[in-house]
């Protein structure tokens, strides 16, 4: 199939897609979702944490900007999926373990520095987990320059400014998060 | 001369970071990767007073074959095999996890009867997996026989597999909007016998197993596990409600029909292996209360959606899917920038969560029991290392 055909088959979905989010907006899987700043990350995640969320996992993205650390929460007894991005310089590593909070994210800080080398500040035991220990190089998923996208081609019309975590309504919005449209869809 | 053995500097880069403590009469002894109850290829260097555990620590990546670079590398189509390598047991769970995220993100519908089929094929697949922990867990803990009876059960449903999806063990079957064949009559006459079938040996395993004396000994009131420690570490599935708490993705986030069947999530309070054991028992069971409600609503009409793209080639964005897996929440996080592959696909393996919590809860247990711990959290290593 060519490319032409390829795009006047997935045109319409597109146009359906578009038309079914004016009404209820598609549920990306994430009931909330914050950028953070990595000096607020502890008390944000410690606010989790006392709300009852567990720790799903850690992402990470190689972009334009540097690195995009996603943190996955999500609530046995109410769920509901909370993203806390993090964005970090390629060189000055300063965002902060969650180990002491979350002793789950040892091993995903773990494999965040196996794959993209990021020094976790605090890490323990910060050693390769699923790479060899003698592997040289560079961490193997880092992009080259050239394929590097920047926030506003991954994530466009999203604001990408950092969230006051201080602020009651952050509070009010995790401990509320389950939306109820996406729990129950029938 | 004060010459410490403990200190000695052989052994391999992990053996040398894992520092004794300073007790004197402790010995550090590698369990695998070539053990046999760690089923592939796991390592744990465990220091031991006796027979008693003092520290363990999992050594991974014996099998990492780089997952996440290989969605990075690939178009969407060429991927769809990939997840079914991860978990070979619950290859269709890890399939759909993928599908399931490349549907969200592109806004594409499935029609009713792929979503029916993908209920029952993945629930099939779940009694397929749940069956080979049985057989597997038993064996570790030096019963034989039931992993004869267990293989003589996967072997029928296997053979229904095949006939759909073409292959015995890592199916590649689901498509970007629907799945790749339709099933026939046969295939559901099959599924309703093995089904039927089914229900009467569930009964024998409890007669057989179940109740046996040496087994209970063997897992009741081992490696007891709390919820917080579940919810400290991130561990889901059956090492979730076996600790008392009803969580299932099925429930919880449902995707596909799930929210049309009636079914119960088994959940014991125990804490122990033996409340894991249940869980997944009764998992079965209720696996094939789905099928049989599945397969009596199956609707008629596409097995695929007839826009669905051959090449796929999702808008920029980030979604996060998931599903409930045999081990539990399969998760994968996939972020587009509108290419032909993703530009980024993080995978959730549920048994990584579930196995890193092995460390804080093996202390203190006898070696043998840390081979009943490690049984009953039901791993798979390659999905571990991905």
């Amino acid at each position: 199939m060519s490319d032409q055909a390829e795009k006047s088959v997935t045109a319409p979905e597109k146009e359906e897609a578009a038309k079914t989010e004016e009404k209820v907006p598609l549920y990306t899987g994430y009931d909330l979702d914050y950028f953070v700043t990595p000096k607020d990350l502890i008390d944000a995640v410690r606010k989790l944490d006392q709300a009852g969320f567990f720790l799903e996992d850690i992402s990470c993205l190689d972009m334009k900007e540097g690195f995009q650390l996603v943190y996955h929460f999500d609530r046995f007894d109410q769920p509901g999926r909370v993203g806390l991005r993090v964005m970090q310089d390629r060189e000055n590593h300063d965002v902060p373990s969650i180990h002491h909070i979350y002793p789950g994210a040892d091993w995903h800080e773990r494999e965040c520095f196996d794959f993209f080398g990021i020094r976790f500040k605090g890490h323990p035991n910060l050693l390769p987990l699923l790479l060899d220990p003698d592997h040289q190089g560079p961490p193997p998923l880092i992009k080259d320059e050239s394929a590097r996208k920047s926030l506003e081609e991954l994530y466009p019309d999203r604001v990408t400014t950092p969230v006051n975590i201080e602020d009651e309504q952050f509070t009010r919005e995790i401990t509320n998060c389950s939306n109820p449209k996406y729990r129950n869809p029938s | 001369m004060n010459l410490d053995l403990r200190l000695d500097t052989s052994g391999d880069f992990y053996a040398q970071k894992f520092q004794p403590t300073k007790r004197e009469d402790t010995l550090i002894l590698n369990m695998g990767p070539q053990h046999p109850s760690t089923h592939g290829v796991l390592r744990i260097i465990l220091e031991i007073d006796g027979e008693y555990i003092v520290r363990a620590q999992p050594v991974l990546g014996y099998i990492h074959r780089m997952h996440e670079k290989m969605a990075e590398v690939m178009s969407y189509p060429q991927y769809l095999p990939n997840p079914a390598r991860t978990d070979y047991l619950h290859a269709l769970a890890w399939g759909w996890a993928h599908v399931g995220a490349v549907e969200r993100l592109m806004g594409l519908e499935v029609p009713e009867r792929a979503e029916f089929i993908r209920v029952i094929t993945c629930e099939l697949n779940r009694i397929n997996s749940h069956l080979l922990w049985w057989g597997a867990y038993l064996l570790d803990l030096g019963a034989f026989t039931p992993i004869m009876y267990a293989f003589d059960d996967r072997e029928i449903i296997m053979d229904i597999m095949q006939r759909v999806t073409g292959s015995r063990l890592t199916y590649c079957y689901y498509r970007f909007g629907g799945v790749s064949g339709d099933i026939d009559d046969r295939f559901v006459s099959e599924t309703r016998e093995q089904c039927a079938r089914m229900k009467e040996r569930f009964k024998m395993y409890k007669a057989l197993v179940t109740e046996n004396f040496i087994l209970r000994k063997r897992v009741e009131e081992i490696g007891e596990i709390s919820v917080d420690t579940c919810r400290r570490y991130g561990a889901t599935g059956p090492v979730l409600r076996g600790s008392g708490q009803e969580y299932d993705v099925r429930r919880a986030e449902p995707y596909s029909v799930y929210d049309r069947f009636d079914f119960n999530i088994p959940a014991y309070n125990d804490c122990d292996a033996m409340g894991r054991y249940l869980v997944r028992m009764d998992e079965m069971q209720e696996s094939i209360k789905i099928i049989e409600q599945a397969l009596d609503a199956l609707p008629e009409g596409d097995f695929i959606h007839p826009k669905a793209p051959k090449r796929a080639k999702p808008p920029a964005g980030d979604v996060y899917f998931a599903v409930e897996g045999a081990r539990g929440k399969i998760g994968m996080h996939l972020v587009s920038d509108g290419g032909k592959s993703a530009y980024r696909l993080k995978l959730r393996a549920p048994g990584f969560s579930n196995l890193s919590l092995f460390g804080e809860v093996s202390q203190g247990t006898l070696i043998s029991d840390a081979v009943s711990i490690l049984g009953s959290l039901d791993l798979v290593i390659p999905e571990i290392d991905r």
